[in-house]
């Protein structure tokens, strides 16, 4: 039983839930922060993760097999810039208020978030449970023979 | 009969040809030595359970210096270094059981 190939599966998901925490975390990190300019404050990230190599197509049992062994059962991300604007607050003693008085501040849902972060625990915690049966296996495949 | 034992068309296919892997941990203890003695062989097997065992003490190394490293992937390392070891453990145990059972034999 090739279990490197099977971990690798595991560890590429746990990789994605870590960077999505991460991402959650920083936006989270940055809510509170405030620019005198609508564009040169904190953008939001978001994390996009992409499809394995595995695709749509229905693959016979041995092809499945082979792409897993080849690495192309593992998914992808990248992180990018969520679009939206900036929140303007009207705040007009603080010291780098436009001359409106305005102040912005970053397009943060604090409760999508929290969202991302709560998915990104369980994800994780699967992840790891798939990688703990995919042990087992090979352990229990190590037992074959030892009753005797 | 011939002398060499010829695996058996569904065995000898089992490993597939470019085994990769994602986490670049190399496949060491995947690899094949082909066309070499039985030594050689448990040989191989022995450095790559020492490989997989080496990858895993630099992973908890670079954890412990505070270094740049995922937490799971140092678990996973060192799960990978206990199933090989046990897989190594498996042999080594067939074998001293039939040499055990050959030292027994009457003749």
């Amino acid at each position: 039983m090739d279990y490197h190939s099977a971990f690798a599966i595991s560890a590429a998901g746990m990789n994605i839930e870590r960077a999505r925490y991460e991402v959650a975390a920083a936006n989270l990190a940055n809510a509170g922060t405030v620019s005198g300019h609508g564009r040169t404050g904190y953008q939001t990230r978001r994390l996009v993760a992409a499809a394995s190599s595995l695709g749509t197509d229905s693959s016979s049992g041995g092809a499945f097999l082979n792409m897993v062994h080849q690495g192309l059962a593992v998914p992808g991300y990248q992180i990018e810039n969520r679009p939206g604007e900036a929140r303007r607050v009207l705040d007009r003693g603080h010291p780098w208020a436009d001359t409106q008085g305005h102040v912005y501040q970053p397009d943060i849902d604090i409760a999508a978030e929290m969202m991302t972060l709560a998915t990104a625990v369980r994800i994780y915690e699967a992840n790891v449970a798939a990688l703990s049966a995919s042990r087992t296996m090979a352990l229990r495949a190590l037992d074959i023979g030892s009753g005797s | 009969m011939s002398a060499s034992i010829d695996f058996l068309p569904p065995l000898a296919g089992i490993r597939p040809p470019l085994p990769i892997d994602a986490t670049g941990a190399s496949q060491d203890t995947m690899r094949v030595v082909a066309g070499t003695g039985f030594t050689e062989l448990v040989t191989a097997g022995l450095q790559a359970v020492n490989a997989d065992w080496m990858r895993a003490q630099q992973g908890l190394g670079d954890l412990a210096q505070g270094g740049i490293g995922n937490l799971h992937e140092v678990m996973i390392r060192l799960e990978e270094s206990r199933t090989s070891f046990q897989l190594f453990l498996q042999v080594r145990n067939r074998l001293v059981e039939s040499y055990q059972d050959l030292m027994r034999m009457q003749i």
